[in-house]
């Protein structure tokens, strides 16, 4: 009986060095090849220094000039972090001098899904954002600013807005929904202009990055055969907040459908929730992104390759890259 | 017939732990070192307990200590983030590891180390394979980079069936006829985290559960044709069951 205790605790020893070892040795092997990737993807001639103070920015990690022997600066290096499917995705996007042209995209943390979202780091998918400007969209999914333009024409035109009773921040504001209902995940932007809400967009994605919109003006995502489209009636709903300055007067039933805009028979709970959420950045002016762009921006975006199957992980490096842009490119404009 | 490794635990850690090698090579050296640390305290204190006290107290210790000893190597050491489905995974195969420890008999460290061991191999070959045959990389270093390789080989269903193919292997090996458990608890956490496909419903959990029981309903009907099958002793039990549900998961990927 002793002699078999001690036959455990010697094997229980042997074990825990050998898990040690295991442990220790996967860790270090991953981050030697790391280490060997930065050696090989710097040149001699440029060091990693000049870090960027980046306290109170939501999404960035941390960011650096790229500077050469001489100190000049030849680029910039941002890390930046959105929520994927399953945790955070952290990238680091290298601009150039610029502040804009993408010159590389490291992934440098997930958790997504093997086969799915964890494709993204794939060198053949990374090797699409070498030399393309920033922002960057996922096809159907056109910058903001684009899309904001279309958006506002015909509300613009056809109400009178009405400043909103509390004073409202101008810019951009994008909120989402926490969980996908019915494979769909719901997003809603809010354009503020002259202290009044001039435009709303409300559209849904699917996990193979389809949008509601798009497929409702194709025939396949159908409400009824002979009845408003799902676009049609989100844009009925999008012209009574405009119209409206809010997103209250909504008489919403068990069912969470309303009667208060006409033809719409969709559930507007959630185009209710992601409104108040919005018009509560906007009269704190959180998380506005700038309502008009800066007119030395040229191009609005470079449509990117979503990763396969994995809708989610496509948005958080989109976010991700936009984030990283977006702060770089102010710092830089400064 | 009982083995004298946790054969349940790397079952599911050959189904689920399997997707690189990096992953498979934790695992496996983790199992081994729960069950020993199990063994050798269940020894030393546990059987000085009441056998309900014993049952008790040795599972939720195993549980604890699979929890924690995971979340040490892989929050703390590798600095990753586990999710929710990788921690029910972990944790079901520490119960594994604590059904394990509780019904042997005597410790055999021996036999439990040498056994464990081609376990263990296997568990790494898996994770090797399907690494390699996916990205074509070892460990995330690349090695090869053919138009074959495929994420494909990253879906639950490879897993199942080299799974059942290294159990029968083992089972030759080690001269083991219908060994352990009722499979349904070692395939069952599979299914809950890798449905074989995914319904559309407005409540979606209701198109989870359905996936999962309809996968359920037809691996126990194909088992009861299995009952009149003349099945090789080293395949019967956990390996057929195992390949069976490899098949099943391989047609239900049409939907």
């Amino acid at each position: 009986m002793k002699d078999n205790r001690l036959k455990g605790i010697i094997a229980l020893a042997v074990v825990t060095v050998l898990s040690f070892g295991a442990v220790y040795g996967s860790k270090a092997l991953t981050k030697d090849k790391g280490a060997s990737n930065e050696k090989t993807n710097t040149t001699p001639e440029e060091s990693v220094e000049g870090s960027i103070d980046v306290s109170g920015q939501e999404g960035i990690d941390a960011a650096r000039e790229l500077t050469d022997a001489s100190g000049t600066v030849t680029g910039y290096a941002v890390t930046s972090g959105a929520k994927g499917f399953a945790g955070k995705v952290t990238l680091e996007v290298t601009f150039g001098t610029d502040a804009q042209t993408i010159e590389g995209v490291k992934v440098v943390s997930h958790t997504e899904t093997p086969g799915y979202g964890a494709n993204l780091e794939n060198e053949d998918y990374l090797a699409q954002f070498n030399g393309i400007p920033a922002p960057v969209y996922l096809p159907g999914n056109a910058p903001v600013a684009a899309e904001q333009k279309e958006a506002a024409k015909e509300p613009a035109e056809e109400t009178a807005k009405e400043p909103a009773s509390t004073e409202l921040k101008d810019g951009v504001y994008s909120v989402k929904a926490d969980t996908a209902e019915q494979g769909y995940l719901s997003t809603l932007t809010l354009k503020v202009e002259d202290g009044a809400v001039t435009s709303v967009v409300w559209d849904a994605s699917n996990e193979l990055g389809e949008y509601k919109s798009y497929l409702s003006t194709v025939g396949e995502y159908k409400m009824t055969d002979d009845g408003p489209t799902w676009k049609e009636q989100a844009d009925a709903l999008a012209a009574y907040v405009v119209e409206k300055q809010s997103a209250e007067g909504f008489a919403v039933d068990e069912n969470g459908k309303t009667d208060t805009v006409a033809g719409v028979s969709i559930s507007v709970d959630g185009f209710i929730d992601l409104t108040e959420k919005a018009l509560k950045l906007a009269a704190s002016g959180e998380g506005a992104e700038a309502a008009e762009e800066p007119a030395e921006t040229a191009s609005a975006g470079t449509e990117i390759d979503a990763v396969s199957g994995a809708t989610f992980t496509s948005n958080a490096i989109v976010e991700s890259i936009n984030k990283a842009y977006e702060f770089i490119h102010a710092y830089a404009a400064k | 017939m009982k083995t004298k490794y946790p054969m349940e635990a790397f079952a599911l850690a050959m189904v689920v732990f399997s997707f690189n090698m990096r992953e498979a090579f934790l695992t496996g050296i983790l199992l081994l070192l729960i069950t020993v640390f199990g063994l050798v305290i269940d020894q030393v204190v546990g059987r000085q307990l009441p056998s309900w006290s014993r049952r008790i107290s040795m599972t939720i210790l195993i549980l604890a200590i699979t929890y924690s000893l995971f979340q040490v190597v892989i929050v703390r050491v590798l600095q990753e983030n586990p999710d929710y489905r990788t921690v029910f995974l972990q944790l079901v195969a520490g119960a594994f590891i604590a059904w394990h420890v509780l019904t042997c008999k005597e410790a055999d460290y021996n036999n439990l180390l040498f056994e464990g061991s081609f376990a263990y191999g296997a568990l790494i070959l898996i994770g090797l394979l399907r690494e390699f045959l996916s990205y074509g990389t070892i460990f995330e270093y690349k090695i090869a980079d053919y138009a074959a390789f495929t994420p494909g080989f990253q879906n639950a269903i490879v897993g199942f069936m080299l799974s059942a193919a290294a159990i029968a292997i083992i089972n030759r090996a080690f001269v083991y006829e219908e060994a352990g458990v009722e499979s349904l608890w070692v395939i069952l956490p599979a299914m809950i985290v890798y449905q074989p496909f995914s319904l559309d419903l407005p409540v979606k959990s209701l198109g989870i559960l359905i996936s999962i029981v309809v996968a359920v309903l037809l691996f126990l009907s194909v088992r009861k044709y299995l009952t009149f099958s003349n099945i090789s002793r080293e395949w019967r039990r956990l390996p057929i069951d195992l390949l069976s549900v490899g098949m099943i998961y391989l047609i239900l990927m049409v939907f």
